[in-house]
């Protein structure tokens, strides 16, 4: 039977609030999901990211034994690179504690060794490293030594990062984001400097050795500024494009990092997000965890962050493409960077143009028309990855 | 046949999830499956106990006679060795 897309999408939400019920510990019965929602259900799960979570859930009850064995395979997969993934990452790290190059963990794999009961339950695709702008060098030497290749970036327009892949001979692969800033984006890059990351910074052991890691409140804001980032930036989730920041894993991690706050946290929480201007967004996505996992929140918390007065990085994920683009520019010090931005987002590189436009064998100069009256809008996603 | 003790692999990295165990096998870069009753004998192999200790905590754990758990922990030794997961314990 066909379903309009209203109907698709109600279909998808039914399915995303039981998959809630299952991650806060409700138990849901098989009988009690409809044939529409079992037809979904495996896809939503891979989706959000929450395979291994959910099989630890059901492995005992009564779903069917087919939908059991796919989840049981998946997380077993899942457990298996987890494994091939940290002995990778390992080595890398062990570099850059040698060769003393200061970096900090974020995003997935520190929250996966911190907030998490088990690591395999955060599932992640990379693992995100930022160093200093002049260590960069270094560390990509570093990532070379340990069997990493350099992606030739799908995305040259991603200015502060590079993906770096091992092939794991089994066909799989590792990916490491190395990051010399913060984000891609101009003005979102300026939010966080590793100096002031590291001076503020948990420690977890990952690895088996003592990792930098974001303090609690540093944790939340990124986990926030990222979720929100992904609600007009494009990420991947086995291979195919995603446009919203409707992922129940990143809820799922605020609702970790939060559920393990005090007080003085939220006190932090508050006063970084005033001071990065990111009080809105903050309290606009923990709002969204509070209603999907019934997360208990210090409500005066929440008040101090809504309360703030809408910052620059607020307005900014509040803006359209070419709004943002503008505040990227302004964001650029000095005229030869905000130049060098025009050229990048105006003018990329031919390989670029060559790459983005495969099936064009036009003239470059056609192509670059093209783009700047058709795609100059689709520019550089401030947080774009696969995940 | 208890009366001996093994050490895990340097190359044998473990990732436990709901009961099951998965190793991978840095050597041969080789994955394995282990059941609950396995993760048991590994996490206690882990914790460095000989295979009479193991025996008798797990006798103490599980309803089972001492001969049938006998039988099961020499299997799952033997196929531990085979794979070349564990080996004799240099202390011993």
């Amino acid at each position: 039977m066909a379903m309009n897309v209203s109907q698709s999408l109600q279909l998808l939400q039914q399915v995303d609030i039981l998959l809630c019920g299952l991650l806060k510990g409700e138990k849901v019965p098989w009988e009690n999901i409809t044939f529409a929602q079992q037809a979904v259900l495996l896809d939503r799960i891979n989706f959000h990211g929450v395979q291994t979570m959910i099989w630890t859930d059901v492995q005992h009850s009564n779903w069917p034994v087919e939908t059991k064995a796919q989840l049981h395979e998946a997380s077993l997969a899942i457990a298996g690179r987890e494994l091939g993934h940290m002995h990778a990452l390992g080595k890398v790290l062990r570099g850059l504690d040698e060769a003393k190059v200061a970096h900090i963990l974020f995003k997935g794999t520190a929250l996966a060794y911190t907030i998490y009961s088990n690591p395999v339950h955060r599932i992640r695709s990379d693992t995100d490293i930022l160093v200093s702008e002049q260590d960069r060098t270094t560390a990509t030497t570093i990532l070379e030594a340990s069997g990493f290749t350099a992606c030739s970036s799908f995305m040259e327009l991603l200015y502060y990062q590079q993906t770096w892949r091992l092939e794991t001979g089994n066909g799989g692969q590792h990916a490491i984001d190395l990051h010399w800033r913060f984000n891609n984006s101009e003005l979102l890059a300026g939010l966080f400097g590793i100096e002031e990351l590291l001076a503020r910074a948990d420690t977890a052991v990952i690895c088996g050795m003592q990792v930098k890691i974001p303090c609690k409140s540093d944790a939340v804001l990124i986990a926030c500024l990222h979720k929100a980032v992904h609600d007009f930036s494009p990420y991947w989730v086995d291979g195919r494009m995603h446009l919203d920041g409707a992922r129940l894993i990143w809820l799922y991690d605020l609702h970790l990092l939060i559920s393990h706050f005090r007080v003085q946290d939220w006190n932090d929480l508050a006063e970084q997000a005033a001071a990065k201007g990111l009080g809105h967004i903050c309290a606009a996505v923990l709002e969204e965890v509070r209603e999907k996992f019934g997360t208990v929140m210090f409500l005066e918390g929440l008040e101090m962050l809504s309360g703030d007065s809408k910052g620059r990085a607020t307005r900014y994920l509040d803006s359209s493409q070419a709004g943002r683009m503008w505040m990227d520019l302004c964001a650029c010090q000095g005229w030869r960077e905000k130049f060098l931005y025009a050229k990048k987002v105006f003018f990329p590189s031919e390989a670029y143009m060559r790459h983005k436009y495969a099936n064009d064998k036009q003239w470059l100069p056609i192509l670059y028309l093209r783009r700047t009256l058709g795609g100059i809008f689709r520019h550089a996603p401030a947080d774009s990855h696969q995940t | 046949m208890l009366k001996r003790k093994l050490q895990i692999s340097g190359d044998a990295l473990a990732q436990e999830i709901a009961g099951e165990t998965v190793i991978l096998d840095l050597a041969s870069s080789t994955y394995f499956g282990i059941d609950e009753t396995g993760t048991r004998i590994w996490q206690l192999l882990k914790q460095g106990m000989d295979l009479q200790e193991i025996h008798e905590l797990m006798l103490a754990e599980f309803e089972v006679s001492p001969e049938a758990l006998e039988t099961d922990i020499m299997a799952f030794i033997s196929q531990l060795q085979t794979a070349g997961l564990v080996g004799e314990a240099q202390d011993q």
